[in-house]
């Protein structure tokens, strides 16, 4: 088996175990993180594709996407899912930023390892900063999303 | 060609014009939760659909990047999901099965017209009634995902602190 294939086996294993370290109680507001992610990643992962900014030469399902479906569809929208659910939201702005700051950069630093030792990753025309700022305006957008969501919902079922 | 590009606008536009008019204000987000959760179903089934040679989209917006077709499983039938559980009437079993029948019927519909007279969607291996069998299942699916999620109100007063 290649390297990629275990690499993309352990990713999807990691993943599906990161589920269970989110705290019963801040389930919803994962699953909403997770869906709205979804709709971030979905578009701007054909995007990058489509004007040939990076490639994804070992993926799942080749024939169908050339993005890839694995850190799209599952990996990336549970992590943000992670990343809300343990969001310190009540502690200083600094500390928030360290948070935002850490999620990105530990991302970043294995993509950065990915692509350069395999072939689930090419960057073509794109770089290690353009990762680490689209995740933090992913992780941001999600973070609006749950904050408006939560904010509006209780109001909203009432009724 | 042109008339195929026409369509794709004209989902897009009808979609959103819909969702400003018929969704209310009070339920919006709701409708959200209904579209985002059959959005990922949506992703997930069609991707299998076009692998295994079922379906095909000869005409999409990123012709190279993917084999779907992002007005439909993107943006179209994630909508037709949300109207579907927004307008649920609060009957019993039967009225809502039938209610579902009906809502996945237009669904159906839809796809046969567009199968028909669009080069959007071709059937490869596939036939309307096994369309009409995997959108029963999306929208049961999603709609029970979706009472699941709303079914503890006292839940959302406590998140309320949490997200802010």
């Amino acid at each position: 088996m290649r390297i990629e294939w275990m690499i993309l086996f352990v990713v999807w294993l990691i993943t599906l175990g990161l589920v269970f370290i989110i705290p019963k109680k801040k389930r919803r507001i994962a699953i909403v993180a997770f869906l709205f992610t979804q709709v971030i990643t979905w578009l701007l992962g054909l995007v990058v594709v489509e004007y040939g900014l990076i490639a994804y030469p070992v993926r799942c399902f080749p024939t169908v996407n050339h993005t890839s479906f694995t850190y799209e569809f599952l990996s990336f929208p549970v992590l943000c899912g992670v990343f809300n659910a343990y969001y310190p939201h009540a502690r200083s702005n600094m500390m928030r930023f360290l948070y935002f700051a850490s999620f990105c950069t530990i991302l970043t630093i294995l993509e950065v390892i990915i692509e350069k030792y395999t072939d689930l990753i090419e960057y073509l025309h794109w770089s290690w900063y353009l990762t680490w700022i689209s995740l933090f305006i992913s992780f941001m957008l999600s973070r609006w999303f749950c904050v408006w969501f939560f904010k509006g919902i209780a109001k909203e079922m009432e009724e | 060609m042109t008339v195929d590009v026409l369509v794709l606008i004209l989902l897009w536009v009808i979609g959103l014009l819909a969702f400003m008019l018929f969704v209310p204000k009070n339920r919006r987000r709701r409708f959200l939760i209904a579209f985002l959760i059959c959005q990922s179903f949506t992703w997930l089934i069609s991707v299998l659909l076009v692998y295994f040679d079922r379906i095909s989209y000869p005409i999409r917006e990123f012709p190279k990047a993917t084999h779907l077709l992002l007005a439909l499983n993107y943006f179209f039938f994630p909508l037709l999901c949300g109207f579907y559980i927004i307008y649920e009437p609060k009957r019993n079993y039967t009225v809502r099965l039938l209610y579902l029948a009906v809502w996945d019927s237009g669904v159906v519909v839809i796809i046969k017209l567009l199968e028909k007279y669009t080069g959007l969607l071709k059937y490869q291996h596939y036939a309307w009634y096994w369309s009409w069998l995997n959108f029963f299942c999306i929208f049961a699916v999603t709609n029970l995902l979706y009472r699941w999620f709303f079914k503890n109100k006292a839940m959302f007063q406590s998140d309320k602190g949490a997200a802010q």
